[in-house]
């Protein structure tokens, strides 16, 4: 292949990762910026989602359609169960008690997921057809590379619209800048925190149905929140736009990384990214510098 | 205080709070009243609990002791956000504005519990009228008005709410002498369109010229209570915070 389609078919691949590594990064944005939580479980909802979409698909062999919807709400459901018990009571108390906490979650729902379904890899199926096109130039592109793409974008533009034109939204946007004059306006701010919990919970899940088939379904798959955090960094940290931007900028220069270097840099490339961009550039590419409160 | 329980109807009621910021014992004791549609004063120093005071009744601080009632309702335990349901509205010390909104998604924002649209919309016609550098300044963003714009913006958004009862916490505080006497004739014009106001102020010459009544704190005491002739007769007053 020349090189030219060889850039171009890892730049494809890459929007397939940087997709995904979007979606998550999102989820973890959004919790940060509702309740000023990091979410180190985040990893975990979406590994939970992947396994909840196998059981629904293989298990009970429901159409994918139905698979998605059902396990965005159940997803959903769990979420704001994990925030009603857990994660409300630390609002608003210092940034290592949410830590400390959401890592602790991690780990037990690792566990539990591992003891109900299986710690060993699991084969999911794929939502839309694997099997390689072939296009011009050698490329190759399969069904469900771009029905990854597809609904990735679909749910950011669904996504866009809530957080501006739905009164929740509009809530969480404004607890996320000034939480003392939400809740002055009438904003229950339990309620902006159960629904930010809800919708990662849920993006989330439809996240990893979508990637497993490509990766393993496996407990081991919570390590793609590590990307997401790069992701969130390298578009600006608290920005949500940021974090689109900069988990598909993410997947797509990894993969074309490995065009010009060896193939082991790209196991290591988004770390070197993230210390590049924490010495460079440290509010990221959407970052604002910090807003002066009014 | 036994000018507290004057005729008239009571629209809120603060019943011997005691109120903790943090470890400091901030507000002793404190009672007042204020009746609907009138404007009532705080006073004191820095450190009084003035702001103390109105963050108790809007709901964001909950007291340890005493009661709140406003209109027949007991609030001292409801949060923030139902407090604002029942007609209460508090424009807060240092403005609070959400400052990457513009001033008119602060205004929308202040009117968050209610519905109807075109309500919305006229009542947004009615505070550029109050303040018509707002309605110039309408798609800007909050955090590149001036001191005093901004002062205008968060009495303005907490009108947006219809409140029966504003709180308003040092208006005039940073800002320069002309452009408090843009904002004060609005709070009289406001209160007479039918809102009660308590107001705290540093400055009790400006805040008596409004008020019909005041409360003076001292370190989280009430020590007096009276009308504007009164307040300004006192000779501990005037020392402590005429300056005379």
């Amino acid at each position: 292949m020349g090189l030219i389609a060889e850039i171009i078919q890892q730049i494809i691949f890459g929007m397939v990762m940087g997709c995904i590594y979007a979606l998550v990064a999102i989820c973890f944005v959004l919790i940060y910026k509702g309740t000023d939580i990091i979410n180190f479980a985040q990893g975990e909802l979406v590994v939970l989602g992947a396994f909840i979409g196998y059981s629904l698909r293989v298990t009970f062999q429901l159409p994918y359609w139905l698979v998605f919807v059902l396990s965005f709400i159940l997803s959903g459901f769990l979420g704001m169960v994990m925030e009603v018990l857990i994660f409300r009571r630390v609002i608003g108390k210092p940034h290592l008690n949410s830590l400390m906490a959401s890592i602790a979650l991690g780990m037990i729902l690792r566990n539990a997921i591992g003891k109900i379904w299986t710690f060993d890899d699991l084969n999911m199926p794929p939502s839309f057809s694997d099997s390689m096109l072939k296009l011009p130039l050698g490329l190759v592109i399969s069904p469900l590379f771009i029905g990854i793409i597809a609904i990735s974008f679909g749910i950011m533009m669904i996504f866009y619209l809530f957080l501006n034109k739905t009164k929740t939204g509009i809530s969480i946007r404004a607890t996320s800048q000034n939480m003392t004059a939400a809740k002055l306006m009438g904003v229950s701010v339990s309620y902006v925190s159960s629904m930010c919990w809800a919708i990662s919970a849920a993006i989330g899940s439809i996240a990893g149905i979508l990637i497993a088939p490509l990766l393993v379904l496996n407990v081991g798959m919570f390590i793609i929140i590590l990307k997401a955090i790069v992701a969130a960094v390298l578009g600006g940290f608290g920005s949500l736009p940021g974090a689109v931007l900069g988990g598909i900028l993410l997947g797509v220069i990894e993969n074309l990384a490995g065009v010009y270097f060896p193939a082991w840099i790209k196991h290591v490339f988004s770390w070197i990214v993230l210390l590049v961009v924490i010495m460079v550039m440290p509010q990221g590419l959407l970052g604002a510098k910090k807003i002066k409160k009014v | 205080m036994g000018d507290l329980f004057r005729p008239g109807s009571q629209l809120l009621k603060v019943n011997d709070i005691d109120t903790y910021y943090g470890s400091i014992y901030a507000l002793k004791g404190i009672s007042l009243g204020v009746p609907e549609k009138s404007i009532i004063a705080v006073l004191g120093a820095n450190g009084a609990g003035k702001t103390t005071l109105l963050r108790t009744v809007s709901g964001l601080i909950s007291p340890t002791k005493g009661s709140i009632e406003f209109e027949n309702h007991r609030i001292e335990r409801m949060s923030a956000h139902r407090i604002v349901r029942l007609g209460i509205s508090h424009a807060p010390e240092g403005r609070e504005l959400f400052s990457d909104l513009t001033v008119r998604e602060n205004l929308i924002m202040g009117a968050y519990v209610r519905k109807g649209t075109k309500e919305i919309a006229k009542d947004l016609s009615m505070i550029y009228g109050y303040f018509p550098i707002l309605g110039e300044r309408r798609n800007q963003k909050a955090n590149t008005l001036s001191g005093g714009e901004q002062q205008m913006l968060c009495i303005g958004r907490g009108l947006m709410s219809r409140p029966k009862l504003l709180l308003l916490d040092e208006p005039s505080l940073g800002l320069a002498p002309l452009i408090v006497e843009e904002i004060y004739p609005i709070i009289r014009l406001i209160n007479r369109e039918g809102t009660a106001v308590l107001l705290v102020e540093q400055n009790a010459i400006l805040a008596l010229s409004v008020a019909s009544y005041g409360y003076v704190l001292e370190t989280g005491r009430m020590i007096l209570s009276g009308n504007g002739e009164k307040l300004l007769g006192d000779e501990h007053v005037r020392k402590a915070y005429l300056g005379k």
